[in-house]
């Protein structure tokens, strides 16, 4: 029977090594991409997964499952991604989060499919990237990640209706800046 | 319902969020108007279209650099929960000879009261006892004694006699040689 992550949090502070190490491999791509599509930076996203990991290693000795794992584990990222927002701010770097664009996976596709799918793409984080980042951190876990809205709430420190009212308003401005965008994939 | 309003509430109602009566509104609306029905298609599509962001796989370097690091995560753990322990103990040690350096400092540093001021506090002397112990008193206690004595009128003041007196005294005394 697999191990539930509350489980393995309290195998962990036994001091089971492996049950971090599969606790890593359950979360470590959500935890990725979450920091990279909020972040757009490859590098700043994998410090994020680090530290996370990190965090949750040496939290699991004081430990008390007091909601889903996950939203514990995507407060701690969500957290750590404003930090780094922050940071990038008082050093006045410019995101250059357009400037990112993931590789796209092998398809058997032809040229000018591939092209166009490509550009779609750019089109899809350009505009994702440019909505506010409590929008967009509202979205990504909505869209990428499959949660609830009460979920989102709890994990972003603010009411259910306000995640809503986040994720409508996000829809309504993709709507407009990805109009017709979706009839060419 | 004007078409913005309509516009603003069609993602709650893709959403299923909103109540019967709000439904029906903007479904007859829907029926009527095809800016509406455009921007109701367009939203669908666009939160659709979000799914060509793919996942990307996390390097492996990553995991390896976390693993690596957990040996020390734990060594700073129980460091984290002895050192503010020894530093506690060592503060109340501290405070602790403080304390009793200071005591003893004290003691060491209080004035030992002199015969006048044991007097003038202690006016209850035991005289019977302070003449029988007369003979195992050091000098300077037996003159200190002697004051005590004379003060509490026990000893006449006997002045000293001059040295010119002394010599008649003496000269008087002296039988002549024959």
């Amino acid at each position: 029977m697999e191990e539930t992550d509350i489980a393995l949090m309290a195998l962990i502070k036994e001091g089971e090594v492996k049950a971090f190490e599969l606790l890593l491999s359950r979360h470590q791509k959500s935890v990725y991409n979450l920091a990279l599509r909020f972040l757009g930076d490859p590098d700043d996203a994998e410090d994020i997964m680090q530290n996370t990991f990190i965090r949750v290693y040496k939290a699991s000795q004081t430990y008390t499952p007091e909601a889903k794992f996950t939203t514990w584990l995507y407060t701690i990222v969500k957290n750590l991604c404003f930090n780094v927002l922050r940071s990038r701010r008082s050093a006045e770097i410019i995101s250059m989060d357009s400037e990112y664009l993931p590789e796209l996976p092998a398809r058997t596709e032809d040229p000018i499919e591939r092209i166009s799918r490509s550009q779609v793409r750019e089109t899809v984080i350009r505009a994702v990237n440019n909505l506010p980042e409590n929008m967009k951190m509202a979205v990504i876990l909505s869209k990428y990640h499959d949660l609830q809205y009460d979920e989102i709430a709890a994990i972003m420190g603010c009411t259910v209706n306000a995640v809503k009212l986040r994720v409508h308003r996000a829809k309504i401005i993709l709507a407009k800046e990805l109009k017709g965008i979706s009839r060419e994939t | 319902m004007g078409c913005q309003k309509i516009q603003e509430m069609l993602p709650a109602y893709q959403d299923g969020a909103l109540n019967g009566s709000e439904v029906k509104d903007i479904e007859e609306h829907l029926l009527v108007c095809k800016s509406c029905r455009n921007m109701n298609r367009a939203l669908k599509e666009a939160w659709d279209a979000l799914e060509i962001w793919d996942d990307v796989d996390v390097p492996e370097r990553s995991r390896k650099t976390i693993v690596s690091r957990l040996p020390e995560q734990r060594k700073m753990y129980w460091a984290k929960i002895v050192l503010p322990v020894a530093a506690a103990l060592v503060i109340v040690f501290g405070i602790t000879l403080k304390f009793s350096w200071m005591k003893s400092e004290r003691q060491m540093q209080m004035p030992v009261p002199a015969p006048a001021q044991l007097s003038a506090e202690q006016p209850d002397i035991d005289e019977d006892d302070l003449i029988a112990n007369l003979h195992i008193l050091q000098d300077e206690e037996f003159y200190d004694s002697l004051e005590e004595l004379v003060k509490i009128d026990y000893l006449p003041l006997v002045e000293e006699p001059k040295q010119e007196e002394t010599d008649k005294e003496r000269s008087s005394l002296d039988v002549p040689l024959t």
